[in-house]
């Protein structure tokens, strides 16, 4: 489903991603580790197609986000670390507009707003002002307007801070659901017992390099995968 | 601590205004020259202003009234100028809960927020009020202690203005608990400015004329209505050591009254729910619109909830009414008033369309609009929609929001001046040739110049390089070409119209090009950004 290639990507001098290369099967969610600044958002922006990379090649479903990026996009949802949408609009609006941008039918859009919105318990303030959400609020809406054109890879930046644990709980169970049904899911997180629970595989990034990839019992073996990463943290240090 | 404050305080209002250039050395110097010629203009204005009451005022015995309407026009502009500032800087700052959550007294936070009030207000008063004392010792001698008088009680002056900016920036703080009224409060407070702006600018030369000659009768009621502004006069002009006193005391009392009993209550004013009414969610039903439609509904959307953007941005669009109405109702009694020279061999609705086209240069929607994309950039950026119909559906929203304006005063024109076929053309085609204009202008500028770092859109409306650029190459490319083609059509008498309607021509033909411009490369140039 996602295939990262060779990935480079530079700041000026600085190079924020190394060389990176992944492959996240239809299925699969795969846990992106590393400490800040190591290079998860720069990454995940490239996947998106939301910035551009210097070398390499990112394919979604066997297409090349440069050669495809509006095609690319149509199968992706994204979620930024920090939710900033429209607060101009309500968070029904806001939702109707990227079903309107995704081309969604209304009867599907209706369906999955409902679905969705209920799910995370969002439905009573859908009509209020997103400038009135709280940051937990937003985190919810931004996953409700992800979910809304059933993406095949979801990709998302940090997506259980700010969430109540009943969200959480939901939106875990959601990706496993999703995963089920052929979807794969790449997600960066700083809580690495999420990510010990809930991800299939595991790819630690260290200063823009992979340091390590693969299932979640072979990264973590006998131990666990918080003092794994603070093993590479000390090695490297 | 209070000094930290203050310095924090002063260091984000000066970065404020080094942002308007961007990262850019060339645009930063373009923009301190733009910036340096409009308050040069003002300065000089205000110095106009003076030198035509300054003679008339000291042979009546009248120089303490020319002070104090120095002190009074100073004040008016510091009240103007601050007030939304106040309510900003006093009682919206977005870091005010975290400052209070501190071990910092809250007088004392209070105290360096109105330190950038009074800094604004002697930046008003440098426009305003110094050219009095220049143009006062241009004519007469100027001795040290009636300059000294003279810089000490404009330097007192922001302290007069103080207590009122902060009570008006608290009734509109007060009138944020409810977003929609904030915003017909805020959009009703600067059409009023701008009432109060038009009026006295139009009008200057009679009002100067009145105060010539009723100056003793205005004299009175000024010493018996507005005693500070009389002890203002009376200091400088007489150099009276004791209405300068009475006067300090006139604004240092009002001062030190409000900033205890703001202090005293300033946790209390924060910690007030501003939460906004719930509205009950009732499923409805949608219509499904197709991307570009979604996207300029969005941007309409965006414009018509910001007030600030409104007012700056459709200012042209408010002046083109104005105008437009005016020129009915008065005639051409209007032409004198705006200046015009009389004997053009122009049709009057032709010479006020003309009018109409320069205020639709000056409609400055589309702009700004790539940057105050801000933080949200990475929504269009994710979507799977061209980059191409996302910038198109700002030019749309920019052409959308000015098209029932520029009807209408085609509308009226027709109704009110009449004319040929060419005449009732340019009507219609020439503002809207300067709007599609500058809306494409506006985009193609804004890709060029974006600034995403803002943290008060208004910095992304007024401040851009993008915004003062397109202003500027809107004035060069419609209005120049303007003047010369008006100047060409005088020469050939009847051919006025014909040359404007090919100008309109040309206007759209040029649009366009701009606009395959804007399309090459946009997806590329867009995920750049």
């Amino acid at each position: 489903m996602l295939r990262i290639e060779h990935l480079t990507k530079k700041y000026g001098e600085k190079v924020a991603v190394d060389d990176l290369s992944l492959h996240i099967k239809a299925g699969q969610i795969y846990g992106f580790i590393g400490h800040n600044g190591a290079g998860k958002t720069t990454t995940i922006k490239a996947v998106c197609g939301i910035s551009s990379f210097d070398g390499g090649e990112i394919y979604i479903d066997g297409v090349s986000i440069k050669n495809d990026p509006i095609g690319c996009k149509k199968k992706i949802a994204y979620i930024p670390d920090n939710p900033d949408l429209y607060d101009f609009l309500s968070g029904i609006k806001y939702l109707n507009f990227i079903a309107d941008v995704y081309e969604i039918s209304k009867s599907d859009r209706e369906e999955r707003i409902r679905k969705y919105a209920d799910m995370f318990e969002l439905t009573k303030d859908l009509a209020n002002p997103v400038s009135s959400y709280s940051h937990g609020m937003k985190q919810k809406l931004a996953l409700i307007s992800a979910l809304i054109h059933s993406p095949r890879l979801m990709v998302l930046d940090e997506p259980f801070v700010g969430l109540d644990p009943i969200a959480s709980h939901s939106l875990k169970q959601l990706m496993r659901d999703m995963c089920k049904n052929g979807c794969a899911i790449f997600f960066s997180t700083h809580v690495l017992e999420v990510a010990e629970k809930l991800c299939d595989r595991i790819a630690i990034i260290r200063n823009g390099k992979l340091v390590v990839t693969g299932t979640t019992e072979e990264v973590k073996g006998n131990t666990s995968l918080e003092e794994v990463f603070l093993e590479l943290e000390d090695k490297d240090a | 601590m209070l000094k930290s404050l203050i310095k924090v305080r002063l260091y984000s209002l000066w970065k404020s205004f080094l942002q308007i250039g961007g990262n850019k050395k060339y645009v930063k110097i373009l923009m301190a020259a733009l910036m340096l010629y409009a308050f040069g203009a003002m300065f000089f204005t205000s110095g106009m202003m003076y030198y035509q009451l300054c003679g008339a005022l000291v042979s009546s015995g009248l120089l303490w009234l020319y002070f104090a309407l120095a002190g009074l026009s100073a004040f008016c502009i510091c009240l103007l100028g601050s007030v939304m500032a106040a309510d900003s800087q006093l009682f919206e700052a977005k870091d005010n809960e975290l400052l209070l959550s501190m071990p910092i007294r809250a007088k004392d936070v209070l105290i360096s927020r109105m330190c950038v009030l009074l800094t604004l207000n002697y930046f008003f008063i440098l426009l305003i009020a110094l050219p009095a004392g220049v143009v006062y010792a241009m004519q007469f001698t100027v001795s040290v202690a009636g300059a000294a008088i003279f810089i000490v009680a404009f330097a007192v002056l922001p302290f007069l203005v103080l207590p009122i900016s902060c009570f008006f920036g608290w009734l509109i703080a007060l009138a944020s608990s409810k977003a929609r009224l904030r915003n017909m409060f805020i959009l009703l407070f600067y059409l009023l400015l701008l009432g109060f702006y038009f009026i006295g600018y139009t009008r200057i030369n009679t009002y100067i004329a009145k105060i010539i000659a009723n100056g003793v009768p205005l004299a009175a009621a000024i010493k018996k209505a507005l005693p500070p502004f009389y002890l203002i006069g009376n200091a400088i002009a007489d150099k009276n050591p004791l209405s300068l006193l009475f006067y300090i005391l006139c604004a240092a009392i009002p001062c030190v009254l409000v900033v205890a009993l703001i202090s005293k209550n300033y946790y209390k004013i924060m910690m007030t729910s501003k939460r906004t009414a719930e509205v009950k969610y009732v499923e409805k039903d949608v219509r499904a619109l197709s991307a570009f439609s979604a996207l300029t509904k969005k941007e309409i959307v965006f414009f018509l909830s910001r007030p600030m953007y409104i007012m700056n941005a459709g200012i042209g669009l408010i002046m083109m009414m104005v105008l437009v109405i005016a020129a009915a109702i008065k005639g051409e009694s209007i032409l004198s008033t705006m200046g015009v020279p009389e004997g053009l061999p122009l049709g009057f609705g032709t010479a006020v369309c003309v009018g109409v086209c320069f205020c639709a240069t000056m409609v400055m929607i589309s702009a700004p609009s790539v940057s105050l994309e801000g933080k949200c950039i990475w929504i269009p950026k994710s979507i799977p929609v061209k980059a191409e119909i996302i910038l198109r559906s700002k030019i749309a929203s920019h052409i959308a929001i000015s098209l029932p304006f520029v009807i209408v005063s085609g509308i009226i024109c027709t109704i009110a001046f009449g004319g040929s076929i060419a005449e009732i053309a340019t009507y219609f085609l020439l503002p809207l040739s300067s709007i599609v204009f500058g809306a494409v202008f506006g985009v193609v500028i804004n890709m060029k110049f974006p600034k995403f770092d803002w943290i008060n859109e208004t910095v992304a409306i007024k401040q851009s390089a993008s915004v003062l650029i397109t202003m500027a190459g809107s004035f060069g490319f419609v209005i120049t070409p303007l003047i010369l083609l008006l100047y060409l059509g005088i020469k050939l008498s009847d051919m006025t119209n014909i040359l404007l309607l090919l100008f309109c021509a040309v206007l759209f033909i040029v649009s366009y090009a701009l606009y395959a411009l804007l399309k090459k490369n946009a997806d590329e140039k867009f995920t750049a950004l």
